[in-house]
């Protein structure tokens, strides 16, 4: 489990609701200048990183900075088994073909 | 309560007490806090976990971190409160720094290339290898570092190679990235690096981005700016850019020029300053000469008059200079009323835009030229700033003198007193230092590629800190034909396999961050200092200790440069009762603090350009002090924001306002350059119609060495790609994450499409980053530099873009025969 201390800085109050969805995500008190401490809690790097895409993509959140982050719990990892889409293509056979989840990747990363 | 809840509170405890304050990401007085981190966090951590501070690793803002260790291995990291800089806050890539360490595939013990694979050896052996090398050939030797060796792992290199060999073939790869920087500071005001700092970000009214994407190169610094918005203050973003990037997304006013012509878009700001009659009468008269570059382009140029710098600047009006740049006249004028306003607080920001370019220098010049022109300097929020990538460009490659015209303490080899200061210091025979500035980076990897018989006079290059092998220019020209020579030997020290320890013949496994003591400088000449937390995996060691073990065995073996003329080794460390520990062997480096012996002594050198140092002991108390740090009558250490300005800067002398001490001109006036616009070297062509762009992401630092190794930076931005516009894509029958054939007159490579993606290319550009290994664009850029400043360019070179061919695999494939150079 990773545990992460964040501030989100907010466009409105309104901005606030949304976060009460999100079950990973403690949410402290709103403070002056719209300032809002959450904790996130996730099983592994890359839940949390999805987590934070989501977070920092939500309407009325202006800025994400971290504050803490404890990973004790992870485990020696290598480069040869990181998450990479590259690596999973390159398994497949299929390093000519990457149209779908390219796109999909990209678009996705240009809404942040 | 358990486990998981008790972190889940520490780390909303920690969240709270940052967001609480009244101002984010900035602190004039950090006596006035009270702890490092929460004393929450610490509680509820347990007292298992011990912390520390550190720089982080990464970028040259110097972020300061609390790193938790358990049981000898990094579990958490703190933004650390106490540091001015970042103020508890930390971007992606510096709360990831921790686990940074924790790759399984570091590198762990020396291996040699046998037979085309790499087999282990011992650390003897290895040191007997270099040593037989550097013997045999010691002027075919040289070093290549880099603006991420600490301050003492550079002077211990630099030292060995000026000192011990006799020559100055030692650059840094801070070559590449801020050498138009220095060469524009020196050639301005007598001496490298900013006179203002950080604190100009929380003052500016406007603070103006020249080629230049602080939202993802430097987020903690941008974050302070964005902060005063959240906090009710107006701050004006004026982004001048080829290319829409996060940074637009904030700006109020977006200026997208043609690529080089941002040299015309400075001289028409002071075209209009002088047209309009508002630049500062006061400055002009008081504050500063005026140079014109000489017949062959130096630091020191030639006298020019006012009247030159206004006749040179007349025919850059906003009109002119519209049709050459594209940026609209009414934007210009915009600048032009900016500059013109005394009230306004002005802060231009720049990094590699104006840096990696084939006029940097000239660049540079003029961009600190309109802020003398007009006046705007010296007030906080007011004044010209470069900012570095690397966390000590500054302290080691600028500070320590990495360079190869370089002495510590911004002395330089070619001035005879210079090295008449470094061999006193050094304890040397008269004459020992060589007056021959080296080789710098294009020119010493240039003579690695050549045959021995052609002039290839570089035989042996040893690599330490840096990936050469993915981050030249042009790297079928300058890295690879060497790879095919079987007389040059490639040694290679780092901590994981990377592009170049893939090609060299002895890799040599390094210590990194936590795992040495060190200390670095950032960009706003803020020294820094951290100690060993944990021990490095295997038989990794530091830099320092592999180049201080290498010359010994140098001395052992009699070679005369390594010792002073007393007959000592160059490096002697000494117990508190004056015994000499031999920490060139392993088994006593830690015997003493062997950082904080080599820093006192080059210390000595900090005096002379008024870069004050203050003692080792003072930064293990700060989180970094910005020099000249000079002691006051009450016996404290004073650190100094602005340089050159009365009441902030001890060396100005009272009543002056401002001086400039160590003026070029000796009237203490700063320099203003005459420069017009010049052409690049390579602009597109019918054949060649795109301008490649390249540079960085926010996910990834640098060539990827590290940050592609984590998880979580690795997942949100997995490869490379190219930017391409909406337009061309349509035009040229790509859809997004097509692949795309890019060709330059150097290279090729086959890569995925990003159509108006992150960062939006205008019609005619493309934008491709360099992190990824496995999609190596520099195969196509272009070594052409600066002709001061000897930095490449690697922000314009022209290239074709087609649909790569039905079939076509990722990759990039080396062209069978190299292709022909166009470089310089
Ligand atoms: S801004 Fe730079 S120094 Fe600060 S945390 Fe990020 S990478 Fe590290």
């Amino acid at each position: 489990m990773i545990t992460a201390g964040l501030v989100l800085t907010l466009a409105h109050d309104e901005a606030l609701a949304p976060l009460a969805d999100f079950v990973c995500v403690t949410v402290g008190e709103l403070q002056p200048h719209n300032r809002l401490p959450i904790a996130t809690q996730c099983d592994s790097l890359e839940s949390q990183q999805a987590l934070w895409d989501e977070l920092i993509t939500l309407p009325g959140v202006l800025t994400m900075d971290l504050v803490f982050e404890d990973f004790s719990d992870v485990e020696d990892f290598s480069s040869e088994q990181l998450p990479s889409r590259w690596k999973r293509r390159e398994r497949e056979g299929r390093t000519h073909d990457l149209t779908d989840e390219i796109s999909t990747d990209l678009d996705a990363e240009e809404s942040t | 309560m358990d486990r998981r809840e008790a972190l889940k509170l520490t780390a909303l405890a920690a969240a709270t007490t940052v967001a609480s304050r009244r101002v984010l990401a900035q602190a004039r007085n950090p006596a006035q806090n009270t702890a490092a981190i929460d004393p929450s966090v610490v509680r509820r951590m347990g007292t298992d976990v011990r912390w520390d501070k550190a720089p982080c690793r990464f970028c040259g803002t110097g972020c300061h971190v609390q790193v938790g260790v358990r049981a000898g291995r990094v579990v958490a990291i703190a933004g650390d409160q106490l540091a001015d800089v970042n103020k508890g806050l930390l971007c992606v890539k510096g709360y990831h720094v921790g686990l940074a360490l924790y790759g399984s595939d570091r590198l762990t013990q020396p291996m040699l290339k046998r037979n085309g694979r790499h087999e282990p050896i011992s650390w003897d052996e290895a040191i007997r290898i270099i040593t037989d090398k550097i013997a045999a050939d010691p002027a075919g030797f040289a070093m290549y570092g880099s603006g991420q060796w600490t301050i003492p792992e550079g002077y211990v290199a630099n030292k060995m190679v000026k000192a011990g060999l006799g020559h100055n073939n030692i650059d840094p790869n801070a070559r590449l990235c801020m050498a138009s920087a220095a060469a524009g500071y020196v050639s301005t005001y007598g001496v490298d690096e900013p006179a203002s700092c950080f604190d100009d970000l929380d003052h500016a009214d406007t603070v103006i981005m020249w080629g230049n994407n602080p939202a993802e190169m430097h987020p903690i610094l941008f974050s302070r700016i964005v902060d005063r918005r959240a906090r009710g203050q107006t701050v004006e973003i004026i982004d001048i850019g080829t290319r829409r990037t996060r940074t637009t997304g904030f700006a109020n006013h977006y200026l997208e020029f043609k690529p080089h012509t941002d040299m015309a878009i400075a001289n028409c700001i002071a075209q209009q300053l002088l047209a309009s009659n508002t630049h500062s009468r006061e400055w002009v008269e008081r504050f500063v000469a005026f140079r014109k570059d000489a017949a062959q382009p130096n630091l020191l140029g030639e006298v020019a008059t006012f009247e030159e710098y206004r006749q040179k600047v007349a025919r850059y009006t906003p009109e002119y200079v519209s049709t050459l740049s594209g940026v609209s006249v009414e934007q210009l004028r915009m600048l032009g009323r900016l500059f013109g306003d005394p009230a306004k607080r002005i802060t231009s920001l720049w990094c590699m835009g104006p840096n990696q370019h084939t006029r940097g220098t000239a660049m540079n010049r003029l961009l600190h030229g309109i802020h003398l022109l007009s006046g705007h300097f010296g007030r906080e929020g007011d004044g010209p700033q470069s900012l570095t990538g690397q966390p000590s460009a500054c302290g080691t490659a600028r500070e320590v003198g990495t360079f190869a015209h370089a002495l510590p303490g911004g002395l330089l080899v070619a001035n005879p007193e210079h090295r008449h200061e470094t061999e006193e210091i050094w304890n040397l025979q008269p004459g020992r230092i060589n007056a021959n500035i080296g080789l710098h980076t294009v020119e010493m990897w240039k003579r690695f590629s050549t045959p021995s018989s052609e002039g290839g006079s570089v035989h042996t290059i040893w690599v330490q800190v840096t990936n050469p092998g993915q981050s030249l220019p042009n790297l079928n020209r300058l890295f690879k034909p060497s790879r095919q020579l079987a007389d040059k030997f490639l040694i290679v020290s780092d901590v994981y396999p990377t592009a170049t320890t893939r090609e060299a013949d002895l890799i040599l496994p390094s210590a990194m961050w936590v795992e040495k003591n060190g200390m670095v400088g950032n960009s706003e000449r803020r020294t820094q200092q951290w100690f060993k937390m944990v021990d490095p995996p295997g038989q990794a060691r530091p830099d320092a200790w592999q180049t201080l073990a290498v010359a010994r065995a140098l001395f052992d073996r009699a070679i005369p440069g390594m010792r002073d003329k007393d007959g000592n080794f160059l490096f002697e460390f000494k117990r508190p009762d004056g015994t000499t520990v031999p920490a060139w062997e392993w088994a006593h480096f830690y015997d003493v603090n062997v950082d904080e012996q080599l820093f006192e002594e080059y210390r000595r050198f900090s005096r002379f350009k008024h870069k004050d140092l203050a003692p080792y002991g003072e930064y293990v108390r700060a989180r970094g002090l910005r020099w000249p740090v000079v002691r006051q009558p009450n016996g404290v250490w004073k650190e100094t924001r602005y340089r050159f300005i009365e009441g902030e800067d001890s060396y100005v002398a009272r009543g002056k306002r401002v001086q400039f001490y160590h003026s070029t001109s000796r009237d203490d006036r700063a320099q203003m350059w005459l420069h017009d616009y010049v052409a690049p070297p390579e602009s597109p062509s019918p054949e060649y119609p795109f301008w490649l762009c390249t540079g960085r992401v926010l996910e990834h630092w640098h060539t990827g060495s590290m940050t592609m190794r984590v998880p979580q930076l690795r997942g949100s931005v997995p490869q490379a790609y190219v930017e391409l516009n909406a337009r061309d894509a349509v035009r040229l029958g790509i859809a997004n994450g097509a692949l795309v054939l890019l060709e330059s007159p150097r290279g090729r490579l086959v890569i995925p499409a990003w159509i108006d993606g992150r960062g939006r290319p205008p019609e005619g550009s493309v934008f491709v980053p360099f992190f990824d290994e496995r999609l190596p664009i520099n195969d196509l850029t272009l070594d052409a530099h600066c002709p001061i400043s000897k930095q490449p360019d690697y922000k314009k070179c022209a290239v074709r873009v087609s649909l790569a061919p039905a079939g076509a695999t990722v990759t990039a494939p080396s062209p069978a025969s190299p292709a022909p150079n166009r470089g310089g």
